[in-house]
């Protein structure tokens, strides 16, 4: 299926929004600490925190129901060279939301972009796979497979 | 959640501490709208596009996704809809029927009867209409009042006025004078009015007895 430069543009867009969301922030921090020194953003929309309703598919595939709410923090910033970066972020810690934000503005502008993912995407991208490998691990361990024992019929 | 397509638009900034500068803002107004007449500062660093500081900030602490805002054509343009659009989520509409709020100049606009003036058994659901002008001046005695020559000077009595009170306001339209002096609509129907200036707003509730003293040497039409 081909995709138009738009949507591949979107995609590549979502795809760091959520590995900042989704990164520790301590790692979050560390790593964009040395990329943000220098750089002056406004704030457009100073980090505020609400509440959003998460719905979900049982297996995955079941017809769609309320899970329950989350808080999330949401902010928005204008770069130096007018990039608007924007960010929403599960909890309620408004520096993650910040950075988050501010690198979004950084990526959408070409000259830095490159820097900047390669600086702070791809490491948490590694982190975010190594999690969630640990994760997998240590739930494989408590799978259990059911199955039923045929009762004689006498 | 949708980001604005901020292509070619500025976004400005909203309130730098939403929740308490919001509070800070509807105290001052109430003050405003229960004491008709009394002069209250509305301070904001920046505008938006043709909206002052006062207004944008007004209109931030006003507007939400539950209210419904008619913008007059002159300041309808993209870089107010979309700043409004994107700090408070407000319903933009086309028919002043439908509105709860209106923001217009006050040098434009005309028209009164398409306004929603409320019912009799909930006047509350009128249309509160803000309108920007270009000054603002709380003149204490009758005769200071000559002061700029482009300046209505208003007589104001009733509710929330201790005997009477003057205000001398830039360039309101012919019609508008005539509205808030004749009223109408019979009560408890009617809109309420807001003036806002660069930093300040002063409040015209529909109960408030309306009186030209002066009107400017060359009032807008």
């Amino acid at each position: 299926m081909s995709s138009t430069p738009e949507q591949t543009s979107q995609r590549r867009r979502q795809h760091w929004m959520s590995v900042m969301a989704k990164a520790p922030i301590e790692q979050l921090h560390t790593l964009a600490e040395p990329l943000l020194r220098d750089c002056n953003f406004s704030d457009i929309r100073t980090p505020d925190i609400g509440l959003t309703q998460v719905r979900g598919r049982m297996g995955g595939t079941g017809s769609q129901f309320n899970i329950g709410d989350v808080t999330i923090t949401r902010c928005v910033v204008r770069s130096n060279a007018q990039f608007y970066g924007h960010s929403y972020v599960i909890g309620r810690n408004k520096q993650h939301a910040l950075i988050a934000a501010k690198l979004d503005a950084l990526l959408q502008d070409d000259h830095q972009h490159n820097s900047v993912y390669q600086q702070v995407i791809e490491p948490l991208t590694k982190i975010l796979a190594q999690q969630q490998q640990a994760k997998k691990a240590a739930s494989a361990k408590t799978k259990v497979d059911f199955f039923t024992l045929v009762r004689g019929e006498g | 959640m949708q980001s604005p397509d901020t292509h070619n638009v500025t976004i400005a900034a909203g309130l730098t501490n939403p929740i308490n500068a919001g509070q800070v803002i509807f105290r001052r107004t109430l003050k405003a709208m229960s004491e008709p007449g009394t002069i209250v500062d509305i301070e904001h660093n920046h505008g938006a596009g043709d909206l002052s500081p006062a207004m944008y900030a007004l209109a931030l602490s006003l507007l939400d996704q539950q209210t419904t805002l008619y913008l007059s054509a002159a300041l309808k343009n993209e870089e107010v809809c979309k700043n409004l659009q994107f700090h408070t989520d407000v319903q933009l509409v086309n028919d002043p029927q439908s509105a709860m709020f209106a923001i217009a100049n006050a040098d434009q606009i005309t028209e009164f009867c398409y306004f929603n003036k409320g019912t009799d058994e909930s006047p509350e659901m009128s249309c509160s209409l803000v309108l920007q002008v270009e000054s603002l001046t709380n003149t204490a005695a009758q005769a200071q009042g000559s002061d700029n020559e482009h300046s209505t000077l208003l007589k104001l009595e009733g509710p929330g006025i201790e005997s009477v009170k003057y205000i001398a306001i830039a360039k309101l339209s012919t019609q508008l004078l005539e509205y808030l002096t004749e009223r109408p609509d019979a009560f408890p129907r009617g809109l309420d009015f807001y003036f806002v200036s660069d930093k300040q707003l002063v409040c015209l509730p529909r109960t408030t007895k309306v009186s030209v003293i002066t009107t400017g040497d060359n009032p807008c039409m």
